[in-house]
């Protein structure tokens, strides 16, 4: 068995719009090793989102890949027949969505959403999904099971319901779970309370995570290792420890200085100027490249590739040729690099 | 900052439904805020936060207790030249750049309506002037003020919606989740902006917002709200520092941060609301930090 449970190579996705083809996942490859969570961090737009649904095979109608494989368990998806890819999708790959409000049927008891997912996976009798769905409920913390299990979405609280969410996704035991966004649409203290279970779920489980969020601290409560998108691009991956207390790119200095801190005050923030691309027409050279205060020559002519900074961490940026001239990182990001060093 | 109040709410109340059974939203709270200050009202979804900010612009009717601006009561303004003059130094910023905006309206048209409804350009080349001038203080190219809301993006429109606040020269401003609906690139953006106006315009805000880490940057006081009541309220340092209140301090533990390490050492405080005997009330526990407890102390 491979280390890696899932891999994306060289993926690209396109949308046709109506002005014209958005170039929304432009060459992206990562893979998700066993037992980890992979974060996969940027803005909206940037294709953290498309990555996963092309992973389900869940894209728009309009969307065509325009190349690339997704190998899980060595076995391109996107040469599967969907016969076989709803089999995979909820059974072995399974997805958590962002808001816990609409994901659920409002018509159908929670209890019996749970018992459908898990006897559409596996061979079981009523009576054995039944068990499974309660055993469920009570894993992911849903007091009073017996009598819960027979009630409507719409007696759940917010975080209640991204609980259920949580339950019907592990239904049939997935080796690999993709959470969009999970926790976005809650408030903080549920928010913690979310992470903190799926945290414990996962090392209950073993199974692999890909967390997509925009959040830099839900990141880093979550993740092992860490992908940055920027506009359908990976630019920089690491280990947690790698990005937050060395990060290499530009976007990712960029993104952790302006987050104020507990001792920021006074002074500006950071502020990437600015706006992202759009991705009808990608820029020639680097995407960052306009909005980038460290940008050189090359950028403007020439994509940067992904340079190794340690077997486990690249970044696409040109600062990291041997030629580049030596830049000085913002204060906030040198600051990191002394408290990691300590 | 002054040490005049220019906003005084007393005992403010807001009950949803008509008779005395509806929710009470906002709960008896009581805050000044001075001139030139960013006072930051935090809390989580359903605490009565925007409630309140949208009382305090007469956008909601109070059901009980006062809001003083500028000394006077915004509950006896009578009259249309009063309501005017009220609008006209009271502006707000929602949250949502993409619902606040009319699609059917030029940024133009958009920005000026408060000058044309407070009548307050000369002519047409006044009033392109006074817009030419506000979009440039926000940051955006005046030659784009003939396009329409969805030709901006997020944290353009947001600068609209600025730009339309800042129009009738205001004194106070009401920000409403102004960067929760941004990318954490634009959030940092529109935070500078909003400080660098209120140094140049000497404006007083009132910062609504549940993202505590921004709510303490931008702010020089903060009141925690929960339920309704204002549970704990103080220098924005002291409070995010030395949190007295459980409520408080379970949302502070609970704000995850861009730092590994200390994620992983993390311990959460949990919250469980209880009902408390006694009267409860904001007491001065140290030099202006105030607690919501009972006469004994908790």
């Amino acid at each position: 068995m491979s280390d890696n449970v899932l891999e994306v190579r060289h993926l690209r996705v396109s949308f046709d719009t109506f002005v014209g083809k958005v170039h929304a996942i432009r060459d992206v490859s990562f893979a998700l090793r066993r037992g980890e969570t992979l974060a996969l961090v940027g803005e909206s737009g940037s294709g953290k989102s498309v990555t996963c649904r092309a992973i389900m095979r869940l894209l728009a109608r309009n969307a065509r890949i325009d190349g690339g494989e997704i190998l899980f368990e060595g076995e391109n998806l996107l040469e599967k027949p969907m016969r076989e890819i709803r089999h995979i999708r909820g059974g072995e790959i399974a997805m958590i969505f962002q808001d816990p409000m609409t994901a659920l049927d409002p018509t159908m008891k929670i209890g019996r959403q749970i018992a459908e997912t898990v006897t559409l996976h596996r061979r079981v009798s009523r009576a054995q999904a039944r068990a499974r769905a309660l055993e469920l409920l009570e894993m992911v913390g849903i007091e009073e099971p017996e009598r819960r299990y027979h009630q409507y979405a719409h007696e759940f609280s917010g975080g209640q319901r991204q609980r259920i969410v949580i339950a019907i996704a592990l239904a049939a035991d997935p080796k690999v779970l993709i959470a969009d966004e999970p926790t976005t649409a809650l408030d903080v203290t549920m928010q913690a309370q979310i992470l903190d279970l799926m945290r414990g779920l996962q090392k209950k489980t073993g199974t692999s995570v890909i967390f997509i969020t925009h959040d830099l601290g839900v990141v880093a409560n979550v993740a092992d290792r860490v992908a940055v998108m920027y506009a359908g691009k990976i630019i920089e991956i690491g280990t947690a420890d790698e990005v937050f207390y060395d990060p290499r790119h530009p976007y990712t200095w960029g993104l952790l200085a302006s987050m104020p801190t507990l001792e920021t005050g006074g002074e500006a923030l950071y502020a990437i100027p600015g706006t992202p691309p759009t991705l009808i027409d990608p820029p020639q050279g680097d995407a960052f490249a306009p909005r980038n205060a460290w940008a050189l020559e090359i950028d403007e002519i020439l994509e940067p590739p992904m340079f190794e900074v340690t077997p486990t961490h690249f970044a696409a940026t040109w600062l990291l040729d041997p030629r580049a001239p030596s830049v000085e990182p913002p204060q906030a990001i040198r600051a990191r690099r002394r408290e990691a060093g300590q | 900052m002054s040490d005049q109040a220019l906003v005084e709410v007393s005992h403010l109340t807001h009950r949803y439904g008509e008779d005395q059974k509806g929710y009470k939203a906002v709960n008896d709270i009581s805050f000044s805020i001075m001139e030139g200050e960013t006072f930051g009202l935090v809390g989580e979804s359903g605490c009565g936060k925007s409630t309140t900010g949208r009382m305090l612009v007469k956008l909601l009717d109070i059901t009980s207790g006062a809001v003083r601006f500028g000394g006077q009561d915004i509950s006896r303004i009578r009259g249309r030249g009063e309501l005017l003059s009220f609008r006209r130094d009271v502006q707000i910023i929602f949250q949502d750049p993409y619902a606040s905006l009319d699609p059917r309206k030029k940024v133009r048209d958009i920005i000026a309506e408060g000058i044309d409804v407070h009548h307050m350009a000369a002519d047409a080349q006044d009033r392109e002037r006074q817009v030419v001038e506000l979009m440039e203080a926000v940051g955006l190219r005046p030659a784009h003020m003939t396009r329409y809301p969805h030709e901006f993006s997020g944290g353009q429109r947001q600068r609209i919606g600025i730009a339309r606040a800042l129009a009738t020269r205001p004194r106070f401003v009401v920000c409403d989740e102004p960067i929760s609906a941004l990318d954490v690139s634009i959030q940092a953006q529109v935070v500078n902006l909003l400080e660098q106006l209120q140094r140049e315009r000497k404006l007083t805000y009132l910062f609504i917002a549940h993202d505590l880490s921004m709510v303490k940057y931008i702010s020089d006081r903060i009141a925690v709200m929960c339920r309704g009541r204002i549970v704990e309220m103080g220098d924005a340092d002291e409070v995010y520092n030395h949190p007295l209140h459980p409520y408080t301090q379970s949302l502070i533990s609970a704000i995850p941060r861009p730092d590994p390490h200390s994620e992983r050492e993390r311990v959460r405080t949990a919250y469980t609301y209880q009902e408390q005997g006694g009267e409860l009330a904001l007491r001065e526990v140290e030099p202006g930090h105030f607690v919501l407890c009972a006469e004994d102390g908790r």
